[in-house]
């Protein structure tokens, strides 16, 4: 074999080698993950990611969220922040202990009740400053006073939300017959309960929404008759808490900004919510939002120049509740659990 | 000229008037045909929708009575205990396979009752039987099992979207398991939402009315706009506009009410009509919606059409007036410019020969009447005005000459030196009846006399001549005053009417002496001024005015003149002077006149006497000739 033969051989040889060669290299360059999302990670791999979980699906509660992320309120602070959903299905203490979740949003009274478990909760932010807990009865089923409630069906939430109510019930002595509910006011709308808890922002707009009048209904407003307590706070765990400490303050701080945002930019924030709620096929409307985001900036403004900050008579307050109820609460002081 | 500019033609008059006329009668006619008709159209309307609506809710209720029917029969095989759960399982799906209106079929069991399992949901997909079990933490507490199991009746349920089993949005039938007399669980049966959308969906009316359905918490289940769709309820579009009487409506359409009611300027439904009945299945309400332009779009162009023909039909009406009008009008037209050319003394222009109408023919008959009668009167206004004129012109000669009667007035009358006279006479119009005159009838007797003819004119003034030459003359014969009044009287009784009396007071001074003989037959009394400015007055009269009684007796009345004395004498045309509010001034006037005269001579009195009177007079217009007559008696120094 000549160096000429050698030389055609070789050249075919060397085709097809560089040929696999580039074919290997286009399989390795090609992303597991879709562009638009690899596009966002890079553009976001300089930004300390948190992953925020609400307590609820997508409302006009969390619009200080939405709106901190929206306006760039986060990414100021140099954070990549992921909103979870939340509902149901993701109870924000468990997603936090699980670690699948960075930070969560949950009512102060839960989040006291249950660091009695681990004792590692920090709220870094108290959102809502008082509860917009009530319970209504429907006059046409003769409910017109607090003592007409004696003897019949109260519709409470499963979740720890149901402790003020439990509470009521004991103060004013009443004894009734209590319905575990989820999350609709429709046994109430057809008359399986005769009384149910509401959130003033929400349920309560929703039964106004379903046809009857606010003076069809007798109302007890929690906030009104000395059960008032904080509600809405941004929890992280102590080790998160820890390690991060800056990006911690930094979220809450940023959060805070978005509330003052959306508190002063109400149209515009509750068609942002609108949009999100649509995005997740939620059912929305624009005058529930509305009235749920003017009901949320009301609590969130009740102490002026403390917005944002846990009150130590709050956490007390609290903690006696569950205490008094012979309900394990948390071991932490004000200032741990509300680190300045 | 402004007021001739403003005056339209007739034409245009009677076709304002018809104008006018025609649009009080067509506005009358179109609102009572609007009333009318959008009563009748509104009547149609829910007419019709009202039978769209019961066709719909027909096919709907028939759909859901279906599933109700369906529930019957498992349930009655549910309750047969000799099939086993298998084989019921099997007998399920070939009902839901079989029944195009079934999607699933579930039995739930509470958690307290679970010998049978917790539940089942058993459904077709991709050409197989599907039985999925659930926990109960997953189910109890949703509205499909609790409301049925607390309310313990047939539920059903609000739309949802069951993401566990048949991924579809549906409906479903809920009813109460019982055993033992205690509910212990569900049966649910799922219908596809979609399948009544269809039926309402594709309802159009008239142009752009549709069909909506709310749920029995007035939740949007179809409307034409998805977004509204179970996202708004009856209730938060009421809350969004702001519209308080749609939530009352949605409280009715949720209530099982049926009406027909108007929507006004809504902002989602717009100036619309709604007519809502309820389905009474499952207790949902069906709306339709028409709007409003919709309803009466007929009855507009009804009324456009209407008022297209009464433009015409005016339009007409006027032409054929306008053209009409000026034919009638034409010759009204040449008649007043010929009136106006006879108006302006063109007695002889030529009226127009027809007028087209008998009417007017009769006015140019009259107007030729009134011409010829016009044209005579002139004629005899011209020969009257002529005369008029001739005796204005004689009157104006005997005015000349009747003041040429009186003596002028001069320093010394007929150079006598005992006297200085002087008189005025301004009579009311162009010649008087009053008279004054003296004259010297011997050397040594001076006669003065003032007199009044009743009346005025020619006839007073002839009078007046007549007694001014008469006395010249009789003068002559008789030196005594009552003498000549006397025979004055008689001749005056003989030569005049009796409806010319004259009233006359005549005088004669003695020159040498000074004696005066007077006699006043029934003037104004004479007055004697004396040199230390006091005054007498003589009212006594003689006789009745001359010319009256004849062959009468007059006497006379003698009195001693001191030198420097004036015989003042008037006629009653100064004391019957009237000032503005009618009152005389009378002789008490005059006496005040003549205390306060500061005259030295006859002619200052007579001036200063008729200033005053004028100034009593303040301009009211004299009636009578005022006539005063002054003589300053001055002792001969012989």
């Amino acid at each position: 074999m000549n160096n000429r033969q050698i030389i055609y051989l070789l050249i075919p040889l060397m085709i097809a080698i560089f040929f696999f060669t580039s074919c290997k290299q286009e399989t390795n360059v090609q992303p597991d993950i879709p562009e638009a999302e690899a596009a966002n990670t890079a553009q976001n791999s300089s930004l300390f990611t948190i992953r925020y979980r609400p307590v609820w699906t997508a409302q006009a509660e969390f619009a200080g969220v939405y709106m901190a992320q929206k306006k760039g309120f986060y990414q100021n602070k140099g954070l990549n922040v992921i909103i979870q959903p939340g509902g149901i299905k993701y109870p924000p203490y468990e997603n936090l202990q699980l670690g699948h979740s960075d930070i969560v949003q949950m009512s102060l009274i839960t989040a006291v009740k249950r660091d009695a478990e681990n004792g590692n909760l920090i709220n870094l932010a108290q959102i809502t400053q008082r509860t917009s807990l009530m319970l209504v009865g429907k006059k046409s089923r003769g409910i017109n006073s607090i003592p007409d409630f004696e003897g019949k069906r109260i519709g409470l939430w499963k979740t720890d939300d149901r402790l003020l109510s439990l509470i009521f019930l004991q103060q004013n002595k009443l004894n009734m017959d209590i319905v575990d509910l989820d999350i609709t006011i429709n046994l109430f709308l057809k008359d399986g309960i005769d009384v149910m808890n509401v959130m003033r922002y929400n349920e309560y707009h929703q039964i106004i929404q379903a046809g009857i009048d606010p003076e069809d209904l007798f109302s007890v407003a929690f906030a009104d008759i000395g059960l008032n307590v904080a509600d809405n706070g941004l929890y992280t765990t102590r080790e998160f808490y820890t390690k991060h400490p800056k990006q911690c303050r930094d979220f809450a701080s940023a959060t805070i900004q978005g509330w003052f945002y959306a508190l002063n930019n109400q149209e515009e924030t509750v068609s942002t919510v609108l949009e999100i709620m649509h995005q997740y096929y939620l059912p929305a409307n624009r005058p529930h939002q509305k009235w749920m985001l003017n009901e949320i900036c009301q609590d969130f403004t009740v102490h002026k120049n403390q917005e944002g900050i846990l009150q130590e008579s709050d956490f007390n307050k609290a903690k006696k509740m569950l205490t008094d109820q012979n309900i394990p609460a948390t071991q932490q002081t004000y200032e741990s659990f509300f680190p300045r | 000229m402004k007021q001739r500019q403003e005056k339209r033609g007739l034409a245009y008059q009677i076709i304002v008037f018809i104008f006018i006329s025609l649009f009080l009668i067509f506005t009358a006619f179109i609102a009572i045909t609007r009333i009318l008709f959008s009563h009748i159209m509104m009547e149609n309307a829910q007419e019709t929708v009202s039978h769209l609506a019961n066709e719909t809710t027909y096919q709907i209720e028939n759909r859901l009575t279906s599933v109700v029917n369906i529930s019957r029969t498992i349930l009655t095989l549910y309750r047969y205990d000799h099939f086993e759960r298998n084989k019921l399982d099997s007998i399920l799906h070939d009902w839901v396979y079989e029944f195009e209106n079934l999607e699933a079929i579930t039995i739930a069991y509470a958690p307290s009752y679970h010998q049978e399992g917790y539940s089942r949901t058993i459904f077709h997909s991709h050409n197989r039987a599907v039985y999925q079990e659930l926990h109960p933490a997953d189910y109890q507490y949703l509205d499909w099992f609790q409301i049925p199991f607390e309310l313990k009746s047939k539920y059903w349920t609000e739309p949802w979207y069951d993401a566990t089993a048949t991924q579809e949005t549906v409906i479903s039938y809920c009813l109460p398991l019982f055993a033992e007399g205690k509910c212990v669980g569900i049966m649910r049966l799922d219908t596809k939402l979609s399948a009544l959308q269809k039926i309402v969906s594709p309802l159009k009316l008239k142009h752009s009315g549709y069909a909506f359905l709310v749920s029995s918490i007035g939740t949007i289940i179809t409307h034409p706009a998805d977004s509204l769709i179970f996202n708004e309820s009856i209730f938060s579009l009421a809350e969004a506009t702001n519209d308080n009487n749609l939530r009352q409506i949605g409280k009715k359409m949720i209530n099982g009410n049926i009406d027909f009611v108007r929507l006004q300027d809504n902002a989602v439904f717009g100036d619309s009509w709604l007519y809502y009945c309820p389905l009474l299945t499952n207790n949902w309400s069906l709306g339709i919606i028409i709007p409003h332009k919709d309803v009466v779009g007929y009855l507009n162009l009804l009324l456009i059409i209407q008022t297209l023909f009464s433009i015409i039909i005016f339009l007409t009406i006027s032409f054929i007036v306008y053209y009409r009008t000026l034919s009638v009008s034409r010759p009204i037209r040449l008649f007043t410019e010929v009136a106006e050319r006879i108006g302006q003394g063109d007695f002889d222009a030529k009226l127009p020969k027809t007028g087209n109408s008998y009417e007017i023919d009769r006015l140019i008959l009259a107007f030729e009447k009134m011409q010829e009668s016009l044209k005579d009167y002139i004629k005899n206004l011209e020969i009257t005005n002529a005369e008029k004129n001739r005796i204005e012109t004689e009157v104006k000669i005997a005015s000349e000459i009747q003041r040429k009667l009186i003596p002028e007035n001069t320093l010394q009358p007929y150079e006598i030196k005992e006297l200085r006279c002087y008189g005025i006479l301004e009579p009311a119009g162009d010649i008087g009846g009053d008279l004054y005159d003296f004259f010297p009838i011997d050397k040594s007797h001076f006669l003065f006399v003032i007199a009044d003819v009743a009346g005025k004119g020619i006839v007073a003034s002839m009078t007046m001549t007549i007694v001014s030459t008469y006395l010249r003359t009789v003068s002559t014969y008789h030196y005594t005053a009552s003498e000549i009044m006397q025979n004055l009287n008689n001749f005056l009784c003989k030569q005049t009417s009796a409806s010319n009396f004259v009233t006359a007071l005549l005088g004669i001074i003695n020159l040498k002496t000074g004696k005066l003989e007077f006699s006043n037959a029934g003037h104004t009394p004479m007055i004697i001024r004396k040199t230390d400015l006091s005054y007498k007055i003589f009212t006594e009269t003689h006789s009745y005015p001359l010319g009256i009684f004849a062959n009468r007796e007059i006497g006379s009345m003698t009195i001693k003149l001191e030198k420097g004395e004036e015989i003042i004498l008037v006629t009653d045309g100064v004391t019957e002077t009237m000032n503005a509010t009618e009152d005389f001034l009378g002789l008490k006037g005059l006496e005040n006149i003549i205390k306060n005269l500061s005259s030295t001579n006859p002619e200052q009195t007579v001036r200063q006497i008729l200033q005053h009177v004028h100034s009593f007079a303040q301009n009211t217009p004299q009636k009578d000739d005022i006539t005063i007559l002054v003589i300053d008696y001055k002792k001969s120094e012989d």
